[in-house]
């Protein structure tokens, strides 16, 4: 599973123990979650689509995130 | 609340209390290297070979040096995986619950071979032995075994953990 919560983070300003306190998990799982090595429980993704404001969708998904700043000619490679 | 529960409630607050310390502790942060991790691992598993030699080979006072060493080792080995293999569920994460979980699994099947090796070694060594072959226990022999038992049983989840935490880490 892959997900974009390092880049969304990264965008609110928030530290990873910022971040861990806010969802209510140890600071570690953040790190394995966003290096892509534990997948959530669904009820661990959802307390993190609340925390960031974002639909899950655009959060966590099957394939690869497409980054939406990069420029179109990268996105087509 | 009945005066239990409320010992009971205090108990679960300094638990948690303590399990956030610990959880959150970087004091020991050089212990929780995957090269120091993997060290303790093997000075544990040097020490536990040990306990039963010097009990059985050299004597009481080097049994009991092991059996002391046996445990500077499980406590170090314990702080390098931040006790995650001792804590109860409500302190610890749903990762940590899951990671916990299927460590002892693997702690189970690993403690498991080796008391079943040693009971078939002793079991081979009694039956198809010498005639008459009988297994006796003097006072040496009995805390070889259970120092042995005791330090394998405890130590495991902790020798297993933190040898996923090093693999994890690279």
């Amino acid at each position: 599973m892959f997900n974009r919560i390092t880049a969304v983070r990264e965008q609110r300003g928030l530290s990873r123990q910022e971040f861990a306190a806010m969802v209510g998990v140890h600071y570690q799982t953040v790190g394995y979650l966003e290096r892509g090595e534990y997948s959530p429980s669904l009820a661990l993704a959802l307390r993190i689509s609340h925390v960031l404001d974002l639909p899950i969708e655009e959060l966590f998904s099957l394939e690869p995130p497409v980054e939406v700043d990069a420029p179109a000619s990268a996105r087509q490679r | 609340m009945s005066r239990w529960s409320a010992a009971a409630e205090r108990n679960r607050e300094m638990l948690a209390g303590n399990a956030e310390r610990i959880l959150n502790d970087t004091t020991y942060d050089r212990f929780r290297t995957p090269r120091s991790q993997r060290l303790l691992v093997a000075a544990y598993v040097a020490v536990v070979i040990a306990i039963p030699w010097c009990w059985l080979l050299v004597g009481s006072i080097a049994g009991i040096l092991a059996v002391l060493a046996a445990v500077a080792m499980y406590l170090l080995l314990r702080v390098s995986v931040r006790s995650i293999a001792d804590l109860p569920d409500h302190v610890l994460d749903e990762r940590m619950r899951r990671e916990r979980d299927s460590v002892y699994v693997v702690s189970f099947r690993t403690v498991s071979t080796v008391v079943m090796v040693a009971m078939n070694i002793a079991f081979i060594a009694v039956e198809f032995g010498e005639e008459d072959a009988t297994i006796s226990f003097d006072g040496d022999a009995v805390n070889a075994v259970y120092w042995t038992l005791l330090a394998v049983v405890l130590g495991t989840p902790s020798v297993v953990m933190a040898l996923r935490q090093a693999a994890d880490e690279g």
